[in-house]
């Protein structure tokens, strides 16, 4: 698993690739978590899942701990490019109609105010 | 003797050396062998293999019609499928046993040699699995769009051994060399999530929101086999799901160092389809029973949806396309799930959805044994299925806010006919829910369906009464009697044409054959011939040498108390007292052939088991008795052993105590192949005298409304006992230990539970019926051609019991299902 986070135009860009699963969560989070505490003013996250093909309940809890986050700020973050794998598991548990998914970055950025 | 030809045949047949040449294309390349050196089941497999290549050609252009054609389909969910063996039937299907007797024959082979190197799928425990596996074979041939959905056992049903009379269970190994029918469809597996809560999350916009998590997730990878219609090109498909861990199944457990038991774990989600459960009528509190149940449900729900989206943007028409039929109890988390679908992954509203989930839905139930009308603890259900019990929740909050409207203040409707039990732990109640969500709920037999609204679930009957309906079960008569009987197959098709084998009301044409003399000769042939085949199994399986000139009674179907095979051994005792008492008087010589499996915590059973084995024993050793009476308990009595014994059966024992039993379908099976039934007032034997006449059956003992007379009013067992002088010398002697010698108090439960335990199923009211119904039919038997013509007439009026009459009447008053008709044509992409 990778993860990439940037800001583009005060939006945060989350690129994840790999499996996003129990092996991997930690890193996960203090990747992120490091680099979110650097963004103190950061209140719109988009996830890019487009390079995940699996993810198991530990990674999507590392999913909802971000919109938590994220949540916290009164912001609110979106998914983008799941596939079919992942994207099952988001409607399978509900997550997708918390997190609002997106078929594109583009899609998704301009949604967020990008 | 070969089976009866059909007149319809598939398109496209092929030659014998077409044949022979992709068997031996089979031995070579999926067997990888010489021809020299193929064992007979690299024959077997291989033989197989080129008859599926058949069957797929029209698999694939059965589906194409249904994709192409938008057409409705129905799903049947069942635990279980008892398909037995297929060889015989697929050939027979295809219209090519001459084809292939032909082609092996080139070869020096036997067709029928071949087909016993088939080991039995036996995915089910008896009546409610063989009944779905003749449902698939009627919905095939009567050209409907049907897929049967169920669960690929890694071990079906036991095998049976005994051990000094005592049943022994063995593990069914019938994957162990692989199954040549089955095509594995990996690509097309379906995730299935189990365990679990529900989180609620920050508000977003003003609305809480929930999810899922902490879940665990196993796959569902579908295993398809052609169901091979007869004498149509029609091909379905039996789909069944065997589980796997998914990639990443507890990593967690992996990552913190315990490969062990991470191993374990994923070893675990293999499990789930790694056995049936023997049918103890209740499963109770078993966490992997319900995961089981739920993972049918969860692959199945999943694939016709899946299947439906092909075609539709949406589904808000998926009732208008599909009917889901729920096989018994054990599929209703159909209701939460198909609920789950349509709210949570396709955002329909609640109403929307419900209106959506009742239209598809059907519900059969199977029995009336309040006990093993299945409830789940509600912790168990939290804890595995959160999302689904929230679900249940809301239907049942909805339903009983209905019914509080329409009959104010009746609380105590609200606490029977409510989906949550409030007792010390709360249950969810499966009945209820299958109920609840299916717009159609139907019995098995009309007495049965008949109880079902007037005693079982009478709330439900009283408010939705044009949701309950009968629809007597049935048996497929190309299996049950052209293939297990091909003598009479050939002897009927040549007195009336080969009609019956598509359409088997017209064996009525037998009727005035009844009446020939000529006609009863060689069908008294046929029977002697099925009954000589018998007597050599029962010498080789058995080491008993019986005498095929014996009547033939036959008590074949699962052990259970309600069954009464005790009562058949009751009145063989008395047979044997008759015996001892006047040995030179003149006996109607008797076989007595049993045939049952016990589950093996049913403890009373497996004791009947031992007492039936130890009754044989003693009654062998006499030699007063030799040439009279003989006993065989036939170990693991299963659907290719019932397909020997069916045919050579005199005498069919259908003596279950009236009300207990749905519908039984053996007694539709003996009575097809020439049996006449002893039966009492009880499930599809009530129809069975109906249709072939008082005079041609031997109907006794007491009623279902008496027994529930004697029930409420108190049954004493003890006044039956002392009333009758024969049926307490029967009782002595057990008693006494004349059939447990050198082991006091063996069978000192039975006697309990005969007197007194209370005799909850009514042997001693029952008893002197049953004698005297029995001494009918041996002094009947001594009447060669008057018993032929009351068999001949048997046959002739069996028509009403094809599965194809069942069939028909579900898809016309419960799924609205047309048949499709299928042209054999060059498949493309299909569905």
């Amino acid at each position: 698993m990778a993860i990439n986070c940037e800001s583009k135009n005060g939006v945060g860009l989350v690129t994840v690739t790999g499996a996003l699963n129990a092996l991997v969560v930690e890193s996960f989070h203090k990747q992120f978590g490091a680099w979110f505490d650097s963004q103190p003013g950061m209140k719109q996250v988009v996830v890019d899942l487009g390079g995940v093909g699996f993810i198991d309940s530990l990674g999507l809890g590392a999913l909802i701990s971000v919109f938590k986050r994220v949540a916290e700020r009164g912001g609110d973050m979106r998914l983008v490019r799941p596939q079919q794998a992942v994207k099952l598991v988001l409607e399978i548990t509900r997550t997708s109609r918390i997190l609002h998914t997106f078929g594109t970055l583009e899609e998704a950025m301009r949604d967020a105010g990008c | 003797m070969k089976p009866a030809a059909t007149k319809n045949k598939p398109d496209g047949n092929i030659s014998a050396e077409a044949l022979l040449s992709r068997f031996q294309n089979h031995i070579r390349y999926t067997r990888g062998k010489h021809a020299a050196g193929a064992t007979d089941f690299d024959k077997f497999a291989s033989l197989s293999r080129a008859i599926r290549d058949l069957a797929v050609d029209r698999m694939l252009a059965t589906q194409q019609a249904y994709y192409d054609r938008d057409v409705k389909r129905v799903y049947y969910l069942s635990m279980e499928f008892l398909m037995g063996r297929l060889l015989s039937n697929n050939v027979i299907s295809l219209g090519l046993r001459s084809v292939v007797e032909e082609a092996l024959g080139k070869l020096g082979l036997d067709f029928e040699r071949l087909c016993n190197y088939e080991p039995d799928a036996g995915l089910g425990n008896g009546g409610l699995g063989r009944l779905a596996a003749c449902y698939l074979d009627s919905l095939a041939t009567l050209e409907y769009p049907a897929y049967g959905y169920g669960i690929r056992y890694r071990h079906g049903m036991f095998r049976q051994e005994f051990d000094n009379g005592w049943q022994m269970e063995r593990p069914d190994d019938w994957l162990k060399f692989g199954n040549p029918w089955e095509i594995i469809r990996p690509e097309d597996a379906v995730p299935v999530l189990v365990y679990g809560r529900i989180e609620n999350l920050p508000a977003v916009g003003g609305t809480p929101r929930s999810v899922w998590v902490d879940w665990q997730m196993i796959e569902g990878v579908p295993y398809d086999i052609p169901i091979i219609g007869c004498g149509v090109n029609t091909v379905n498909i039996l789909r069944l799901w065997n589980a796997r861990a998914a990639e990443g199944f507890r990593l967690d457990v992996f990552n913190q160092g315990d490969y062990v038991r991470a191993v374990e774990e994923k070893n675990w989600a293999e499990n789930i389809s790694k056995v049936l459960y023997p049918s103890e009528n209740t499963h109770a509190g078993k966490e992997l029973r319900l995961i089981q149940e739920y993972f049918l449900v969860a692959c199945s729900v999943r694939d016709a949806v899946r299947r439906h989206l092909k075609k539709h943007d949406s589904l808000d028409n998926f009732a208008e396309k599909n009917a889901l039929q729920l096989n018994d109890t054990h599929p209703a988390l159909a209701v939460a799930e198909l609920m789950r679908h349509l709210l949570d992954e396709h955002d329909l509203p609640w109403e929307r959805a419900w209106e959506i989930t009742v239209a598809s839905l059907g519900y059969t139930n199977h029995t009336l044994l309040p006990e093993a009308l299945e409830k789940w603890p509600v912790p168990l259900m939290e804890r595995v299925l959160p999302r689904h019990l929230q679900i249940i929740y809301d239907i049942n909050s909805r339903f009983l806010e209905s019914v509080r409207v329409r009959y104010p203040g009746d609380d105590e409707r609200i606490r029977r006919v409510s989906l949550v039990e409030e007792s010390e732990v709360k249950q969810v109640r499966m009945a209820n829910l299958a109920i609840v969500g299916s717009h159609a709920t139907n019995g098995v037999a009309q007495l049965h369906s008949d109880l079902l609204k007037a005693n079982l679930v009478p709330d439900f009957a009283q408010m939705w009464s044009e949701r309950f309906s009968n629809k007597t079960n049935g048996i497929t008569q190309r299996r049950w009697l052209l293939a297990c009987n091909p003598g009479l197959a050939s002897l009927i098709t040549e007195c009336i044409g080969d009609r019956w084998v598509r359409d088997l009301d017209a064996l009525r044409g037998l009727e005035p054959f009844a009446e020939k003399e000529e006609f009863q000769q060689r069908f008294l042939a046929v029977k002697q011939a099925n009954k000589q085949r018998l007597a050599a199994l029962i010498a080789e399986r058995h080491g008993t040498v019986v005498d095929p000139q014996s009547l033939f009674d036959v008590h074949v179907k699962r052990l259970h108390e309600y069954k009464r095979q005790l009562l058949n051994a009751l009145h063989i005792i008395a047979l044997y007292h008759r015996i001892k008492d006047n040995p030179a008087d003149d006996f109607v010589p008797r076989t007595f052939i049993f045939g049952a499996k016990a589950a093996p915590g049913y403890h009373m059973a497996k004791r009947i088991i031992k007492f039936i084995n130890s009754i044989g024993e003693v009654l062998g050793r006499d030699p007063d008795v030799r040439g009279r009476i003989r006993v065989v308990f036939l170990p693991d009595y299963c659907v290719s052993l019932a397909e020997v014994i069916v045919p050579a059966a005199d005498l069919s024992e259908q003596i279950s105590t009236a009300g207990k039993e749905a519908s039984g379908t053996g007694n539709m099976k003996l009575a097809l192949n020439g049996a006449l039934t002893m039966g009492t007032w009880d499930g599809a034997n009530i129809e069975i005298a109906e249709a072939v006449g008082l005079d041609n059956i031997f109907i006794f003992g007491h009623r279902a409304e008496q027994i529930e007379a004697m029930t409420r009013d108190g049954y004493r067992p003890l006044e039956w006992l002392e009333r009758d002088a024969e049926l307490r010398r029967v009782v002595a002697s057990i008693r006494q230990g004349v059939f447990n010698p050198g082991v006091p108090g063996l069978f000192e439960d039975i006697l309990r539970a005969l007197t007194e335990w209370g005799d909850t199923y009514f042997h001693l009211a029952d008893f002197r019926s049953y004698a005297n119904a029995q001494q009918r039919a041996a002094d009947l038997f001594r009447d060669r051609m008057a018993w032929a013509r009351k068999v001949v007439l048997n046959v002739a009026r069996m028509g009403k019991f094809s599965s194809d009459r069942s069939i028909r009447e579900y898809a016309r008053e419960i799924w609205n299902l047309r048949p499709v008709p299928v042209k054999v044509a060059a498949a493309k992409s299909t569905a």
